[in-house]
């Protein structure tokens, strides 16, 4: 009976366990492998070691364009996500009850939508003729059509439009534990608004911050469809690089090694943003 | 008690949510539009490109997009359960571990894991096989529907299943008449969840898209970057709707914002 | 032979002991209660009885088999919850019918025992509600129902009481005491109230640190604690530190201070503590002089502070009516010889 006991929780979870290491595991591994294949037009995959493939990723500036596009584009995303999501989560956190709700479901609601439907919005309202562009014009403010499609400021809006939310209900998290009485007391005791904001909100609503800038970091970082619908082919990010490699130049390693490395950069990314902010905001956390 | 906003924090909040629904109205009017471009703003309306859908192959693609929705999260919370049971209902070694291990695909993107996953059917001959795909999504939701089984199995009094074992019931009876019934409504919206993941999941899904195993977000973003005209405008106003209708029924279930506070997806 | 007997019970967790060497005897149709503040082991005792915890060590035996082997399933033991653990989706006639159900009992059987376990909670009219639409004394008395029901060889009681307002509480109290006696079977309560143990069982035993301290009828417990940590646990006392100057027949000399007592007990050693009950005290005209510090009224009784040469001595003299002692008046404290008893550490 206790042989059976002990061995209970590990049959349990054998399926669990199964599934992720045939379906995400070991498919993982075939990527790394492959990543050090070699590749030629004329012959295809050629199985064996080499380093070719990391050498042209890490080494070509054509990639080094492509990675340092990504990740600006993914610190201005997260930064923008901050400086807006943040505010507007305290706002929501302080409406009375039925506003509170309904605007809450308002912005995380599109959470739902597929992120193509929210991408296509943006690429009506920006593109040439589009929204934006029509009305500027018909107010004076510009008189030629300009640029917002496949532009990098065009592809930052539409992303922080689909992270935001992320932001929004990361930090309205942490400062639904905050005590309405707590900021009551603090202006009670002479605080001004401003101070009771940095010293007494900004604390309690830091914890959300910063899991809420990972969040949206390590998706903006890796997003595909809407920089690809937005960017187009001429603002490239790392997955539509690896997405052409794989699908239109049909360079399988080389498109391995482009994952590969975003993947060893976001997984450093997350544990060290984890270590750091442990480190820092210890004392925030409990 | 303070509460209440000041006029510039509204002025804030109104531009927020014009932000937030500025893109979402803009695809809803233009799917209301008769011309075959876009022609907003416009004073003529129709209803011809909704018409148009039928005939599209966006139906095929929905319908694939439905079934390997259901079946997908219908298997994560398959071996979800289990899993969720022996590491909340069971102290053992490896079990922070596996914990880890399960909730690991949310670590890793979603462009790497369909590389993973066009890599792994090429090798084992799975090519444009749905079952592949929808294993594959079966790895991105599985972390949600652990999730919510464990909060549903450590939300649950445990002393309702000891006084049921102890009235007479094995622990299988025990697992089948009380445990189940009583985390079933945290089950339901865990599969609910992992439904609308898979429903949405396009970065891993594109990259093993065949005519099989297109389904209709793939079929949205490559229509989109060929041309952008009122028909997946109109689609994506019917995805809008249905979108509303489960969110009401969430919300009155199960309320919203605790179900979305593990959704991760791009 | 007793009907329940526990012998060397010891249940570690890690390196900690939550239950550490408990021997225990029942009779047959007993109330015991297992009385002890929290983290005593009580409660780990109890979850041994029922069979959720398995003992490091030690058996339990019920009516001379013993339970390792045993399922909790098979053990035919009733169980009331602090929290009731009532099935939210099943209807209260569904909940007290479900051991019964396990038992394989045909459904109109069943019925008519539901019905007459409802009706022994007083509670026949609420058969098809569910749970949530109750009160909390009611769903503590269909709790009680359906461990009943299922003519369980024993009944445990894990702190039932404890999520109930004070009122309700102790109409509870007596009227699980009376459904006990009428179906006379086996009880043990775990709480960490002591009115209610002193109330409610035939037998109390006082844990302590994962062991029975004391045990007996609750007068004799009460009366003659035996150690410090009980005789404070079960009521309130006086304990003052004392040091043995003679012996005599059962009965000690002891000094404190420039006082000297009689005491009844006995220890080892040249110190001793001194236990006196408070509402043992009485105000005479002999006995240790003293001041009185504060007075409080209480309503049936006042309790007094009291400043004398053995030190600061609580009074509880019951109100009749009459003057009381005000404070800063001077008295003499006094009490009958038995009343002074002296405790081990």
């Amino acid at each position: 009976m206790s042989d059976r006991r002990i061995l209970a929780p590990y049959a349990l979870s054998a399926p669990a366990t199964a599934v992720l290491t045939a379906f995400m595991a070991a498919p993982l591994v075939m990527v790394l492998m492959l990543s050090f294949n070699s590749f030629t037009m004329a012959t295809g995959i050629r199985p064996g070691f080499t380093w070719a493939n990391y050498a042209e990723v890490l080494g070509d500036s054509y990639f080094h364009t492509i990675f340092g596009r990504t990740f600006l584009l993914a610190a201005v995303v997260t930064a923008v996500s901050v400086l807006i999501g943040a505010p507007e989560a305290y706002i929501i956190h302080r409406m009375r009850p039925p506003w509170r709700s309904i605007f809450l479901l308002i912005v995380l609601g599109p959470l739902l939508v597929s992120v193509i439907v929210r991408t296509l919005g943006w690429a009506v309202l920006l593109g040439n003729r589009g929204m934006v562009n029509t009305l500027m014009m018909r107010l004076g403010l510009i008189e030629r059509p300009a640029e917002f499609m496949y532009t990098f400021t065009g592809m930052a809006v539409a992303l922080v439009h689909v992270l935001v939310p992320f932001m929004v209900l990361s930090v309205w998290a942490s400062l639904r534990r905050l005590d309405p009485a707590v900021e009551a007391a603090g202006l009670s005791l002479g605080a001004s608004q401003a101070t009771v904001l940095r010293r007494i909100v900004l604390p309690q609503a830091m914890p959300g911050i910063l899991s809420g800038s990972l969040i949206v970091f390590t998706l903006a970082a890796s997003a595909f469809a809407t920089p690809a619908i937005v960017g187009g082919r001429r603002l490239k990010v790392a997955a539509m690089a690896a997405y052409d490699e794989f699908l239109n130049s049909q360079n399988w390693p080389l498109g391995a090694a482009i994952v590969v490395v975003l993947l060893i950069a976001m997984v450093t990314i997350v544990l060290g943003y984890n270590r750091i902010v442990e480190r820092r905001f210890h004392q925030v956390f409990q | 008690m303070t509460v209440g906003n000041g006029r510039l924090a509204l002025l804030f909040h109104a531009a927020f949510i014009a932000f937030i629904l500025a893109p979402l109205i803009v695809v809803g009017l233009v799917a209301f539009t008769p011309e075959a471009y876009l022609s907003i703003p416009t004073t003529r309306w129709s209803l011809r490109w909704f018409v148009a859908i039928w005939n599209s192959d966006f139906i095929p693609a929905f319908w694939i997009s439905l079934y390997v929705g259901c079946a997908s999260a219908t298997i994560a919370l398959l071996v979800s359960v289990p899993a969720a049971i022996a590491t909340a209902r069971h102290q053992f070694p490896g079990r922070d571990a596996l914990v880890a291990y399960f909730l690991s695909p949310l670590m890793v993107p979603h462009v790497v894991l369909g590389v993973a996953l066009l890599r792994f059917m090429a090798e084992v001959g799975l090519t444009a096989n749905i079952f592949g795909l929808i294993m594959g999504h079966v790895i991105v939701i599985m972390p949600f529907t652990l999730r919510l089984a464990l909060a549903a199995l450590t939300g649950m009094n445990r002393h309702c299943e000891w006084a049921a074992w102890s009235l007479g019931a094995p622990l299988s009876v025990v697992f089948r008449r009380v445990t189940l019934p009583m985390i079933m409504p945290g089950l339901a919206g865990g599969w609910l969840l992992a439904f609308i993941q898979s429903f949405d999941e396009l970065t891993m899904t594109v990259f093993v898209a065949s005519p099989g195993t297109t389904t209709l977000p793939v079929r949205m973003f490559q229509y989109i970057t060929d041309n952008i005209d009122p028909m997946v405008a109109s689609i994506s106003t019917a995805l809008m709707l249905l979108a509303v209708v489960m969110m009401a029924a969430m919300e009155r279930v199960y309320g919203l914002e605790r179900l979305l506070a593990g959704k991760g997806d791009n | 032979m007793p009907f329940l007997e526990i012998q060397g019970l010891v249940k570690r967790y890690g390196s900690v002991a939550a239950v550490d060497g408990v021997d225990l005897a029942v009779e047959r149709g007993e109330f015991l209660s297992l009385l002890g503040p929290s983290g005593c082991g009580k409660s780990t005792t109890l979850l041994a009885i029922a069979g959720f915890v398995e003992p490091s060590a030690g058996s339990i035996r019920i009516d001379g088999r013993e339970m390792a082997p045993v399922k909790p399933n098979r053990r035919n033991i009733g169980i009331v919850f602090q929290s009731f653990a009532l099935f939210p989706h099943m209807t209260v006639a569904e909940n007290v019918g479900f051991g019964l159900e396990m038992r394989r009992v045909s459904a109109a059987e069943r019925g008519h025992r539901i019905a007459e376990a409802l009706a022994l909670v007083r509670l026949d009219e609420l058969a098809g509600r569910y749970p949530k639409q109750l009160s909390g004394g009611q769903q503590q008395r269909v709790a009680l129902a359906r461990a009943l029901v299922i003519r369980p060889d024993l009944l445990l009681l894990d702190e039932p009481m404890s999520s109930l307002d004070a009122k309700l509480r102790e109409e509870m109290r007596v009227e699980i005491r009376d459904i006990q006696r009428r179906v006379a079977i086996t009880t043990i309560l775990v709480t960490h109230d002591q009115a209610e143990a002193l109330l409610m069982a035939d037998r109390v035993a006082v844990m302590d640190r994962g062991r029975i301290a004391r045990i007996g009828r609750p007068y004799e417990v009460y009366e003659d604690p035996g150690s410090a940590f009980v005789s404070n646990f079960l009521g309130r006392t006086n304990l003052i530190a004392a040091t043995v100057v003679g012996r005599s027949g059962g009965r000690l000399r002891l000094r404190v201070g420039e006082v000297e007592v009689d005491a009844t007990g006995d220890v080892n050693g040249s110190t001793a503590m001194l236990s006196l009950r408070p509402e043992r005290l009485s105000f005479g005209s002999d006995g240790v002089p003293g001041k009185v510090e504060s007075c409080l009224f209480m309503g049936g009784q006042w309790l007094y502070r009291v400043a004398t040469p053995i030190g600061e001595l609580a009074v509880i003299r019951p109100n009749e009516g009459g003057a009381h002692v005000p404070e800063g008046g001077t008295v003499r404290v006094t009490w009958p010889p038995e009343a002074a008893r002296v405790v081990h550490e």
